[in-house]
């Protein structure tokens, strides 16, 4: 019997809604679920309603429909609910910002498992326009009581999403630098996805650019004009290979000049949902098997230090490393345990990718580790992200099983400094 | 060479129990520590098809395991065989694992006493201190004492009085360290028996008094007593036990029980790492 493929599910929160989207291998392309309503815009709405008549909650736009009739009692955004973090008592009962979230994706689930039983999915991914500690935390803790069950979930920005969603492209697609122009509520901006010069790997970097002066007004010759010369100006003497339009400002028949220019040895596409699309890429490449790890992104919330240390090997040392550039610094955690052999300092290597000379060695002593017999000794090793620049190390000791029992005792330093 | 070595075996769900040192192992470090530690003692007490099915279940290494019995089969000794726990993880090089032969060799040629001793000293440097002491008893008792050097006979003593003091006998701990001091005339044997017999250990007649001693030796056991006292007072078991004893000296016969009961019952929790049912 055929094994079925693994599924990726993706939540993309937007201002005015939530879209949510699954993908597996044998997919073109991820597909959006929608709650039983027309969603021209793949948006679900955050909104949640308790009805009056059998305390049954109800989501997206049927909690919409009922909370405007009067039925139920309507809480319109639940995402900005959590993020207010006040509680919410409706009939005599007081539900938590987190409780009230955790139903709101309860119920998503079950418009998920319509699509796509439960047990097929292996990943999840949450995309949002910013991150931070907080959301990631607390996002992760509801996740833990959704899907208890050990199933992953990454978290990422929208730029990483639209990083994701290029380097599941085509290889000729994304040869040279890639450009998305994204229209929006009258207004323009683009991101710029190129290699960056790095000392290790291919890393890849993101730079957004505004155009605040650019205005999509009447769809005819003079927009044209004025975006096929913004175009010409933004592109220079770059190489790009691909470019991605995204928006409704770009419907209908109006470029001509401007699709020339564009086209100018480049592939040009136009394309909805990029984000949400790229979130399902981002889960489905961290199965086995898939993603090129040797290609890594740069943004905001990406470290830029691979660390790692020596250790013993046969007859020499080899190096192992613990933590890799270009990992979310949410999710920059790893922990080894060594047995120390006649050692009296760890040594870190922590390497900058941007910049080679910021490469350094970083010590730790050992010497506070109680005196016992050589190999008698073994130690946990812990590094831990704080924020995208400091980077923590834990040493613990934890002797040897039963022959010499762990003294509790750890040492806690950083390895790298805020920048 | 020297540095880190990285731990990426299994720990056992199930430990493997050594009975020897009464201890559990529960990785492939902790064993080979043994095995390196204790290779002169290998014997089919641990060298054993249960070791072996541990290795393959507990630690998922079906290889080694095969390994073993293939050899076992083959009449290979105990000490070849913890030879290969040693190589196959990588804990000792060949090189190594050659010295350890050497020296095991050169061991079996010595008296059964000494052999003996090794085993209580391990037993001793493993808190197993009622089998350390029925290890030296044994030399004690063997027929060639007479022919034990005075030296090996105060290490003995010594060693055994060690023991004793772990488990709070200072009365037997003070005899051992007397003996030691009349064999060996260690002055850390004399040290610690003085430190016994402050500890409540019953002074042993004709035993030579600290004042009798030399004045300079006097001084400096003065001075290692006082340590003695400070470093015990700072011993969290042996506070709790003098507490324990205050309760009783000053009548408070209900504190006295609930705290005896205590600390009976954490020693109970310790002793049944142990034990094995």
């Amino acid at each position: 019997m055929k094994k079925q493929p693994q599924v990726s599910v993706a939540y993309c929160f937007q201002k005015k809604g939530v879209q949510i989207a699954y993908y597996h291998e044998e997919m073109d392309e991820p597909k959006l679920i929608d709650d039983g309503y027309p969603i021209p815009d793949g948006l679900i709405p955050t909104a949640m309603c308790r009805l009056y008549e059998n305390g049954e909650w109800m989501i997206g736009h049927s909690a919409v429909e009922n909370g405007s009739a009067k039925k139920g009692f309507l809480v319109p955004d639940v995402l900005s609910a959590y993020r207010k973090k006040r509680p919410l008592v409706v009939d005599g009962d007081t539900y938590s910002a987190e409780e009230l979230l955790l139903l709101f994706l309860q119920k998503s689930i079950i418009l998920v498992e319509e699509q796509c039983p439960l047990e097929r999915i292996t990943d999840f991914e949450f995309t949002f326009p910013e991150v931070d500690r907080e959301l990631v935390e607390g996002f992760r803790n509801v996740f833990r009581q959704l899907v208890p069950d050990g199933r992953r979930l990454y978290i990422q920005d929208f730029e990483e999403s639209f990083y994701d969603f290029v380097m599941h492209q085509k290889r000729d697609l994304r040869g040279n630098e890639v450009v998305y122009f994204a229209a929006g509520e009258g207004r323009l901006q683009a991101w710029t996805l190129r290699q960056d010069g790095s000392v290790y790997g291919q890393a890849r970097v993101l730079e957004r650019t505004e155009f605040p002066d650019f205005q999509f007004q009447t769809q005819d010759q003079a927009l044209d004009e004025a975006f096929a010369q913004l175009a010409e100006r933004f592109f220079g003497k770059r190489l790009i290979s691909a470019v991605f339009l995204s928006g409704r400002e770009f419907e209908g028949t109006w470029m001509n000049r401007s699709l020339k220019v564009l086209c100018r040895g480049r592939r040009v596409f136009g394309v909805e949902h990029i984000e949400v699309k790229g979130a399902c890429y981002r889960a489905f490449r961290k199965q086995e098997g898939h993603g090129d790890k040797r290609v890594y992104y740069l943004g905001k919330n990406q470290i830029v230090n691979n660390i790692g240390l020596y250790v013993l090997s046969g007859t020499g040392q080899e190096y192992c490393r613990m933590l890799s550039a270009g990992t979310d610094w949410y999710d920059a955690a790893e922990s080894a345990v060594f047995l120390v052999d006649d050692c009296e300092q760890l040594t870190f290597l922590v390497d900058d990718v941007r910049d080679e000379k910021k490469s350094a060695k970083k010590t730790v002593s050992l010497q506070w580790l109680p005196e016992r017999p050589n190999l008698a000794t073994k130690i946990a090793v812990t590094l831990k992200y704080h924020n995208v620049n400091r980077c923590e190390v834990t040493v613990t000791d934890l002797g040897l099983g039963e022959l010499y029992p762990s003294s509790k005792k750890s040492v806690t330093e950083w390895l790298t400094e805020e920048s | 060479m020297s540095g880190l070595r990285l731990c990426s075996g299994y720990t056992a769900q199930s430990p493997y129990f050594i009975k020897k040192i009464s201890v559990n192992v529960y990785t492939m470090e902790e064993l080979c520590f043994y095995l390196q530690n204790n290779f002169t003692l290998v014997d089919e007490g641990i060298l054993n098809e249960n070791l072996f099915e541990w290795l393959e279940r507990e630690l998922k290494l079906p290889r080694l395991a095969g390994m073993l019995r293939q050899n076992v089969s083959g009449g290979a000794s105990y000490r070849k065989l913890a030879g290969m726990i040693l190589e196959y993880s990588r804990y000792c090089t060949r090189e190594q694992i050659r010295g350890l032969m050497s020296q095991a060799e050169e061991k079996e040629r010595l008296p059964g006493s000494q052999l003996l001793k090794t085993v209580g000293d391990r037993m001793l440097e493993n808190r197993r201190y009622e089998k350390a002491i029925r290890e030296y008893r044994n030399i004690l008792s063997m027929r060639q004492r007479d022919s034990q050097s005075a030296e090996f006979l105060a290490q003995v003593y010594h060693n055994m009085g060690i023991a004793y003091a772990q488990l709070f006998l200072y009365d037997q701990a003070a005899k051992c360290f007397a003996a030691a001091y009349d064999k060996g005339k260690d002055p850390d044997s004399r040290e610690l028996y003085e430190a016994a017999v402050q500890l409540g250990g019953e002074p042993v007649a004709g035993f030579m008094e600290l004042e009798d001693a030399d004045p300079e030796d006097q001084r400096r056991m003065s001075e290692r007593l006082e340590q003695l006292a400070k470093d015990a007072a700072n011993d969290e078991t042996v506070r709790r036990f003098q507490k324990i004893r205050a309760y009783k000296e000053e009548g408070r016969m209900e504190e006295y029980q609930s705290a005896l009961s205590e600390f009976l019952e954490d020693l109970k929790k310790e002793c049944s790492r142990y034990i094995r049912t």
